[in-house]
């Protein structure tokens, strides 16, 4: 017999094809167990639910002369799952939407929750955002069960702390906030906290939603929380002082505070050379640089300073634009519209597919717009050494976009003064932000003279004595010197 | 009091304001006034500013925690305050109009070809107000991000041009009299009082334990900087530096540098155009500090208010650049060579010197006010020989 309360939970969940009753008889006692078929591990379902409470059934009937058993009888004697609550019958929907199995027994005032909960997950595996050549590459996936067990299994310390958290009103997202008692500071834990427990949303679908959320200067373009797929980096994040944050079904699990360097360094740079991190590092600044500003500076050449430009520079240039119908603004637009269009083709199509546009793109639409005379040769160069240029830092690769676009605009409208003035005011802006009373610019803005070790020149891990000044952390010290010694 | 910069970045701001405009158009025309000995009257124009600066630097030393405007309203009185303030902001506003035209006719000859006014005006201006608007915690972060590039610029120029220029003997010196010199020296007084604006941040500074080094280094670098391009411009061009009003950029032209680095200008050219919208910010917070004190604004947090004295000042410039010195030939006759401009300078340099001996008569009643405060306490317990005297201050 379906208990009435079992009855009202299906209808509840408006009686969905995978909500399963199961009515079973122990001895004189009936039993209703309710879940929903395709979020739990049928196996751990027969082997530790139902074949345990058949077998007590059947040894009830012919052994035993009390034929009568209560909830603990069943959670000490006869379950055999790891993880058993006893919860009041009006929590059962809310146990039920979490996936768990409910279990009614007649006559008794409390139901069981049985948390069984599988659903279908992939293995950790290299993140495509940030393959290594060195160093551990196991990635977080969308389970944040897995994403947990990946950062406690870097932690073999009490210290480590994961707080749980439910946002979204209908989603009910985990969230989780990890980070190391004793390092981080404890007001930064409370603000965020606070934060997240200010969240009324409907659903939380990617931990990007959480952003808006956690950052100071809402309508900024400028990101303010760090993200990362790689549990190595996000440990080594933790150690310093900052606050994780993961969250379910998505394998990005964010940080802050977040500072601009944090997207110039790269896992490889600490499990390599320091004179090569450094160069590398080195390397991006100059990436960035032609990212954003080659093709305005190309462009306030071509329209205002051609007189600064070397005279063999001026003539190669010259030769090669004479006979362009567009102007210099048009043609570099027309250009990084046509470089965009077919990027955004080649991120939707199917891979087969893409490498074929790709080539037509760039083989046969390019080189026959500079044949037929369309657009310059320097022109396309400047733009695809920008576009390329883009992906030393791929973290940043929303706003470096943006920023070349206004460049453009400023180099084409004032010049080389304009784009000199865009520098100074973005610099400006990006010092006015803080997060969490972190500078943005910091170590170099205000600069903070023992957090430059880990800045552009990367120092030994030997100098790196103290942890990071500018996150506020409790606890400075990260290497003991007299125990090293 | 909201402490926004360090010790370090005042520093750093002061070496910026030595610099810009000095290394533009004042070179020539100084050169013209007083020859060769124009480096004499570089060198007293800097004296005269790092002895002001010594002063200003102690006065803020030992007043950590109150702004300037309250600092003169509580030992001069609020009218006397006023006049002090409405001195500096004319003295800032001055500079600035002088910024605008003598850095426009820069990047008129250097760079924009044909470019009208109006763009150099939206340009600086924009940027002049940005860093106003985005704060002086800010502005202070800024500089010190862009220091290690400007400096790796100027004293790169300056190396190259002494290693690679073809410079001539400056002697004989003194061809003029001595009272060429000063005449050149108190012409140009617009171009100095670099470190007025200190006075303005008084109360907004972090002093730490290295912060007097700190400071000291960064404007002592400045001064010998800027004194060592004088050289350099006057050695390369020697009698017909007055005829090279780019200086910077001319003197990048005389170089003689591989060919791929003929046009070397664009490092001058970048350099001097960062300076002018460092100087320009930093004289548009003066300007407007300055303003808010004498119209009774107390507080410069209250935005509105000082957004209105900022559109104030923008107008301002406006009317001044358009009708007033539309040309950089007037603005030049007007703020260099009539007497009236030098002398409001020299009575601005006098700020300095009164807030100082005021900061000294507060020091010394202060030390007169401990000293008669001092009461005695013996330690009965000690005998007689070995009693310690124990000072108790009552203030």
């Amino acid at each position: 017999m379906i208990f009435p309360e079992v009855k009202k939970l299906k209808k509840s969940l408006n009686d969905s094809i995978d909500i399963v009753i199961r009515e079973l008889s122990c001895g004189e006692s009936e039993i209703n167990i309710i879940y929903i078929k395709s979020m739990i591990n049928e196996d751990l379902f027969v082997s530790g639910v139902l074949g345990p409470l058949i077998d007590f059934g059947s040894s009830l009937s012919e052994y035993s002369s009390n034929k009568k058993f209560n909830l603990d009888n069943l959670i000490n004697e006869v379950l055999k799952t790891i993880s058993i609550e006893k919860i009041e019958k009006k929590d059962a929907l809310k146990n039920l939407c979490e996936n768990k199995v409910i279990l009614f027994l007649k006559g008794e005032k409390k139901a069981l929750s049985i948390d069984i909960v599988k659903f279908p997950t992939r293995t950790p595996s290299e993140p495509p955002t940030s393959a290594v050549l060195k160093g551990p590459r196991e990635g977080f996936i969308e389970d944040i069960k897995t994403n947990i067990s990946l950062l406690r299994k870097r932690f073999s310390n009490e210290k480590l702390v994961i707080k749980q958290f439910k946002i979204g009103i209908y989603s009910q997202t985990k969230i989780a906030l990890a980070y190391i008692d004793g390092i981080a500071d404890k007001k930064l834990v409370k603000q965020i906290q606070n934060k997240l427990n200010q969240i009324d949303i409907d659903g939380i679908i990617d931990s990007y939603y959480l952003t808006s959320f956690l950052q100071a200067e809402k309508g900024s373009m400028f990101k303010q929380v760090g993200s990362c797929e790689k549990p190595d980096i996000i440990s080594a994040k933790i150690l310093e002082g900052r606050i994780a944050i993961l969250v379910d079904n998505t394998p990005i699990v964010l940080t802050v505070p977040f500072i601009f360097i944090e997207d110039l360094q790269n896992s490889n740079d600490y499990y390599s050379l320091n004179q090569y991190a450094s160069y590398i590092r080195f390397i991006r600044i100059l990436g960035l640089l032609f990212a954003v500003i080659i093709p305005g500076v190309y462009l306030a050449i071509r329209l205002y300073h051609y007189s600064i430009v070397p005279l063999s520079f001026l003539i190669t240039i010259a030769n090669a634009t004479t006979a362009i119908p567009l102007t210099p603004f048009l043609e570099i637009v027309f250009i990084l519209m046509l470089f965009e269009v077919l990027y955004e083709v080649s991120l939707r199509l199917p891979r087969y597919l893409g490498l074929a546009t790709s080539i037509v793109g760039a083989l046969i639409l390019g080189d026959t717009g500079v044949k037929a005379g369309l657009i310059s040769p320097p022109g396309v160069m400047v733009i695809a050494l920008s576009i390329i240029a883009v992906y030393t830092i791929p973290d940043q690769a929303d706003q470096i976009n943006l920023l070349r676009a206004v460049f453009i605009v400023l180099g084409a409208g004032l010049g080389l003064f304009g784009i000199i003035a865009g520098v100074i005011f973005i610099v400006a802006y990006l010092n006015n932000l803080e997060n969490f009373n972190v500078a943005y610019l910091s170590p170099y803005s205000p600069r903070i003279r023992q957090d430059l070790k880990d800045g552009v020149l990367k120092q030994n891990v030997l100098n790196m004595k103290t942890r990071p000044k500018s996150l506020h952390n409790k606890n400075k010290v990260r290497l003991n010197d007299e125990k090293d010694s | 009091m909201k402490k926004t910069l360090s010790a370090r970045q005042l520093g750093l701001i002061a070496f910026i304001s030595i610099l810009a405009l000095k290394l533009t158009i004042v070179p020539a025309l100084m050169f013209e006034k007083s020859g060769i000995d124009a480096i004499f009257s570089v060198f007293l124009i800097n004296l005269v500013d790092f002895l002001e600066f010594i002063l200003i630097y102690h006065v803020l030393k030992k007043n950590q925690n109150i702004g300037f405007y309250d600092y003169l309203c509580k030992h001069f009185g609020k009218f006397l305050a006023k006049v002090i303030l409405f001195l500096i902001f004319i003295f800032y506003f001055l500079k600035l109009i002088a910024l605008t035209s003598g850095g426009y006719n820069y990047s008129k000859q250097a760079i924009f070809k044909n470019a009208p006014l109006y763009l150099f005006l939206f340009i600086l201006l924009s940027i002049s107000n940005s860093l106003y608007l985005f704060r002086l915690k800010s502005y202070g972060r800024t500089v010190e991000f862009t220091y290690p590039f400007i400096v790796f610029m100027f004293l790169g120029f300056l190396l190259i041009a002494v290693l690679s220029a073809p410079l001539q003997d400056l002697r004989p010196f003194f061809q003029h009299s001595f009272g060429n010199i000063l005449e050149s020296a108190f012409s140009f007084g617009l171009v100095g009082g670099n470190f007025l604006f200190m006075l303005l941040f008084m109360g907004k500074i972090k002093f730490g334990k290295n912060s007097t080094r700190s400071v000291y280094g960064h404007v002592i670098l400045g001064i010998f900087s800027l004194i060592s391009f004088y050289f350099i411009d006057y050695s390369i061009f020697k009698y017909t530096a007055f005829a090279h009003s780019l200086s910077i950029s001319e003197i990048v032209q005389f170089l003689p540098l591989p060919t791929l680095l003929g046009s070397f200008d664009w490092f001058a050219v970048s350099l001097m155009l960062i300076l002018f919208c460092f100087q320009g910010g930093l004289y548009m917070f003066c300007t407007n500090y300055a303003l808010c004190g004498v119209a009774k604004f107390k507080k410069t947090d209250k935005k509105w208010l000082s957004h209105i004295v900022l559109i104030f000042i923008n107008i301002l410039i406006l009317i001044f650049v358009y009708l007033i010195f539309p040309s950089f030939f007037s603005m030049r006759t007007v703020l260099f060579n009539q007497i009236y401009i030098p002398i409001f300078c020299q009575v601005v340099y006098l700020i300095p010197i009164i807030v100082y001996l005021c900061q000294l008569i507060i020091d010394f009643k202060n030390r007169k006010k401990i000293r008669s405060g001092i009461k005695f306490k013996f330690d009965s317990n000690i005998k007689l020989k070995q009693r310690k005297v124990v000072y108790e201050k009552d203030f």
